[in-house]
């Protein structure tokens, strides 16, 4: 075998502790970097694939094109499947936000594989004739559309099926019933996004003779050269989709992110493995000067010191590279099984996050980690091949520390004894070996306190946006015929499993001041906004008995005014608002009237000095009059042309945790059965989904972190072990002159003492920096105050102490075992 | 004809005031085949000297010369490549590669340099060093007078023109003192080989064919022994 082969390994077996932690710091290294990788792709993979189930797999986009346009296409030779949707025709639109109706045909073969399907309610339509609707389309009829319901649709064809403005129609001869069989969730081919469309099912003969149709392509090969060439002479306006942006060999913005993210991940990863290889290398050389430089005597070149060197680093990257593939795949296997259904959650996917990979995924983690220990051994390499022999031959290493730098100050011996002037003096002696180590744990250190901060944020800003409210689900309608109905709005609470809850009624106002003129008034400088609110009977009740009134006292255009409101200033803290100081004994109320003509006097019966802290109806800088239901009823009664959009109703509701999915369904049917037109809030799925995200983002960034952590902890276990390894005859001196096992304690944890309070004092003003930094970043967004997570803080800080100390203890444990003459003999290659 | 011509070699360390002259003007010559022992109290300039003719260590100035070949020439990988086959080095303590067993360790300079090994010569020189069987033990399985055999052999594995050995016996007892110079004695005889030895010991050194007494950085005697 080549020598210089042998002695390579050769010297990582002897040197096996510090071999053994350097091949698990590459191992971590390459999972992460694996791990990286992995994410990236699955990620994306994610997006795309939810994409797909949303919208379908094209990857292009025509909006509308003539059927025969559409055959003349330059590059067909390119497309891998196309899909078409029958441009139908349009349908005059009751109302003045959408410019028509959309009728557009689907076919059987297409439906679930390049145009996804999914039905919100009621089923997929099989048979010609049958259609699904969106939501828009179904909010527009007087009220929701059953399933089986045949509408007649007045076809006519738009100028133009995707403008907005100077369409011109043109009445179709025939007439088109379908069936509606459901409503549909999603857009298939991103047929324009929230309109009001109609998805008839076709035959295909039917779906032929569309003139224009909506075209989707998905390529044979799919990369921006092929993209571009693709769209290049497309006729009409054409969209390239996320499909194709999210694919591996497309540059997209949202690529560009996911990548740049895992890059900066990367540089983290490459940049500790570099610092602990580096490290492992420079501590086994510093083990190894005599051996190298009797080597030089011998006749060792230059050339032949670095290739051992490399050698011995390439030697525990084979050993490493498979093992921490193979640990990055079950990682991220393990994390995707976990991260999926929280995903899913977040986003209200059906996609799964999987593992993505290709063999040049493989090949570039495998060259990424081959740079990383090329680039930690160059340094220790170099320093090899510099090696002199004459260290070798004169049995000692040079010393070049001056004794001025070791001078202790004098507080450090006054204080902690002859100990603690020992342990500060090596400290001092080993400031260049340390190094490394100290910038790699304080980078740990500031890494885990910055994403401390970004989860504190996070979680912060979810918790402000729950405090807004209590109630888990809000069931909201609106207009003066509901309001009527409010009995059977009201009844909706009774159901099983809601723990507690109220219907507020609120309509939005302004009162008049007595300073107002009529002119004013007219030119609406004096208006000042009040909330008019009711409660439901029970509500009202338990609020009366608390204010000492009875309904009678309400009776009769009377109420209650809350003179004092909840407010959060600009640091975020919550604050009360007063109205008036002397108020007013009576309101003189506009309701809401662009007219102003419908004008009321409210008396006020009791002014309340705080704010609804428990029923309260809504937040904002608005002084509120509460009132009987009857009295709002009476304040909606002949409102002509209003009467539709008052008063708001709201039902919240805090319901029984395990019961949360089952009662959200109920209440979607009753929304589904219901003539009144409802709408529901799910703040616990919202909040849920919030967490969720923190979960996954906490899971992610402290995974990532404690890797990190990890890295840099073998490194210091490395520096540290054999900083006291090689001090063992030192070690073994001061027992031969009278230390006792006490005082040697007590130096090792003082010199623990001072490595941590070193790490510490850049350690945490820097996180605390990078805390302020992700506060102004992200704190001030969300309007969370600047707070430093002291708890983290303290964790981090007590953390490094003990694991200094720990490491410490077990080194010095071993080099305190033996004879005192055996390590007084010791050479240094023993 | 002249193995060894040391010119006007001197080894200066510090400035001004803390000037030590290791080594001061020393100007000798060896011939090829000659037993030299240098003595001289500690601090006398025997080790730099040594370190100065094996190429280890630079001068202030003046030239060593090995076979006509003026050594501070060479790059520092031709220097390499030159100790690696032209000197034999051996070392108080022994100074053996501890993770390379007994014949890694005498193997070392013809491995460095890709040569095949004649395992002929290499039996005679393990048998004459008496360490025919412990060639797959490692250093520290071996006694201090067979690591200093195994020091020799590895010196010797390359015949070359010149063996430096610095005080080789001074981590030694008697008996295996004796042994190790004998074992050098013999290596001048049968090889013609050209031996630089440095000791305290004047009975070693009455063993070889001429001595250079050194004191203060300069050589103060020059003796060549009648035997």
């Amino acid at each position: 075998m080549n020598i210089i082969h042998t002695l390579s390994i050769k010297s990582i077996k002897k040197n096996k502790t510090t071999s053994i932690v350097t091949i698990l710091g590459i191992i971590m290294s390459v999972a992460l970097m694996t791990g990286l990788f992995l994410f990236s792709n699955g990620m994306l993979n994610f997006l795309r694939d939810d994409y797909g189930l949303r919208h379908g797999t094209a990857e292009v986009i025509i909006d509308e094109i003539d059927r025969s346009a559409l055959a003349q296409l330059p590059h067909r030779d390119m497309i891998k499947q196309e899909t078409t949707l029958a441009l139908i025709g349009a349908e005059k639109v009751t109302s003045d936000y959408y410019v028509h109706n959309h009728v557009v045909g689907i076919q059987q073969k297409d439906i679930n594989t390049t145009v996804p399907m999914d039905v919100e309610f009621g089923r997929l339509p099989e048979n010609p004739g049958e259609a699904l609707i969106t939501p828009e389309l179904n909010s527009l009829f007087d009220k929701p559309v059953e399933p089986g319901t045949q509408i007649r649709i007045d076809l006519l064809t738009p100028s133009s099926y995707t403008e907005k403005e100077n369409i011109q129609y043109t009445r179709q001869e025939k007439e088109l019933t379908v069936t509606v069989v459901g409503i549909l969730r999603n857009t298939p081919l991103r047929y324009p996004m929230t309109e009001p469309t109609y998805f008839v099912l076709q035959t295909p003969e039917e779906n032929q003779a569309a003139q224009r149709v909506w075209a989707g392509f998905s390529l044979k090969k799919v990369n921006d050269a092929n993209l571009k060439t693709f769209t290049k002479d497309l006729p009409g306006s054409y969209e390239i989709t996320e499909m194709a942006k999210y694919s591996p060999n497309v540059s997209s913005s949202a690529r560009f992110f996911i990548q740049g993210f895992v890059v900066v991940l990367m540089v983290i990863v490459v940049a500790a493995g570099v610092g602990l290889i580096q490290n492992g290398f420079m501590i086994s050389l510093s083990q190894r000067v005599q051996e190298l430089s009797i080597l030089s005597s011998v006749g060792m070149t230059k050339r032949q010191k670095w290739n051992m060197s490399l050698r011995e680093g390439l030697f525990m990257y084979l050993i490493a590279l498979p093992i921490g593939m193979v640990s990055g795949f079950v990682a991220m296997e393990i994390l995707f099984r976990i991260l999926t259904p929280m995903m899913q959650g977040f986003v209200q996917s059906k996609a799964e996050m999987t593992l993505v990979w290709e063999p040049m995924t493989l090949l570039q983690i495998a060259l990424l980690s081959l740079l990383t220990v090329i680039v930690a051994t160059l340094i220790p390499t170099l320093r090899v091949s510099r090696q002199t022999p004459l260290v070798g031959v004169r049995q000692q290493e040079e010393i070049k520390i001056k004794p001025r730098q070791l001078r202790s100050p004098w507080l450090v011996r006054k204080v902690f004894g002859l100990e603690g002037d020992l342990a500060w003096k090596n400290l001092r002696r080993n400031r260049r070996k340390y190094r490394a180590t100290l910038i790699s744990l304080i980078f740990s250190l500031l890494l885990y306190l910055s994403l401390s901060s970004l989860v504190y944020y996070m979680h912060q800003s979810t918790e402000i946006t729950q405090s807004r409210g209590t109630e888990d689900m809000v069931l909201s309608t609106q207009g003066a015929e509901s309001f009527r109905q409010r009995d059977s709005f009201e009844k909706i609470a009774q159901m099983d499993g809601i723990k507690e809850s109220y219907c507020s009624y609120y309509l939005s106002a302004f009162y008049i001041p007595e300073s107002a003129t009529e002119g004013s008034l007219e030119e609406g400088e004096d208006r000042k906004s009040v909330q008019i609110i009711s409660y439901d009977p029970e509500t009202m009740s338990v609020l009366l008995n608390e204010w000492k009134l009875s309904e009678e006292d309400l009776k009769g255009a009377r109420g209650v005014l809350v003179n004092h409101s909840f407010y959060r200033d600009d640091q975020g803290a919550i604050r009360t608002e007063k109205f008036f100081e002397n108020p007013p004994g009576e309101f003189a109320v506009l309701i809401d009237d662009p007219d102003l003509k419908a004008s009321h006097t409210l008396t006020i019966v009791k002014s309340l000095q705080e704010p609804m802290s428990k029923f309260n109806a809504s937040w904002g800088d608005t002084p509120q009059v509460i009132v009987l239901p009857e009295t709002m009823e009476e304040l909606t009664i002949g409102m002509g042309q209003i009467e539709d959009i008052l008063p708001y109703m709201n039902l919240r509701m805090i319901v029984e945790e395990e019961n949360h999915r089952e009662i959200k369904e109920t209440l979607e049917k009753t929304i589904k059965d219901s003539e009144m037109r409802m709408d529901l809030t799910d703040h616990r799925g919202r909040f849920q989904r919030e967490r969720d995200f923190i979960t996954v983002s906490k899971i992610l960034f402290f995974g990532f972190a404690t890797i990190i952590a990890l890295i840099s902890l073998a490194n210091i276990y490395n520096s540290l072990i054999s900083s006291l390894r090689l001090r063992k005859k030192e070690f073994a001196m001061l027992r031969s002159v009278g230390m006792e096992e006490k005082a040697f304690h007590r130096m090792i944890r003082f010199e623990s003492y001072f490595y941590s309070l070193k790490l510490l004092l850049y350690g945490i003003p820097l996180g605390v920096l990078s805390s302020f930094a992700i506060y102004l970043y992200l704190g001030q967004r969300v309007n969370v105050p600047f707070n430093v997570p002291i708890a983290h803080f303290a964790g981090a800080a007590l953390t490094v102490v003990v694991v200094l100390i720990l490491i410490m203890q077990l080194g010095s444990r071993s080099v305190r075992k033996g004879n005192i003459l055996d390590a007084l003999k010791m050479e240094m290659d023993l | 004809m002249d193995i060894l011509q040391v010119k006007n070699l001197s080894k200066h360390y510090g400035k001004g005031e803390t000037l030590v002259k290791a080594i001061d003007d020393v100007t000798f010559n060896l011939v090829k085949g000659d037993f030299v022992a240098i003595i001289g109290p500690s601090g006398s300039g025997k080790s730099t000297l040594m370190h100065l003719i094996g190429g280890v260590d630079k001068p202030t100035q003046g030239k060593v010369l090995i076979d006509g070949q003026d050594i501070y020439t060479f790059s520092e990988d031709n220097l390499a490549i030159f100790r690696r086959r032209q000197v034999g080095l051996i070392y108080q303590f022994y100074n053996l590669i501890p993770i390379l067993n007994v014949e890694e360790n005498i193997k070392l300079p013809l491995l460095l340099d890709k040569q095949r090994v004649d395992e002929g010569q290499f039996s005679d020189l393990v048998a004459q060093l008496g360490i025919a069987d412990r060639l797959h033990h490692l250093p520290n399985q071996l006694s201090g007078g067979q690591q200093q055999r195994v020091s020799i052999g590895r010196a010797l594995i390359y015949s070359p023109a010149l063996v430096l050995a610095d005080e080789p016996t001074g981590n030694l007892d008697s008996d295996a003192s004796q042994e190790i110079i004998h074992l050098l004695e013999e290596c001048n005889q049968r090889y013609r080989q050209t031996i630089v030895i440095i000791t305290h010991d004047e009975r070693i050194a009455m063993r070889a064919k001429r001595i250079l007494t050194m004191k203060d950085g300069k050589i103060v005697k020059d003796e060549r022994l009648r035997r």
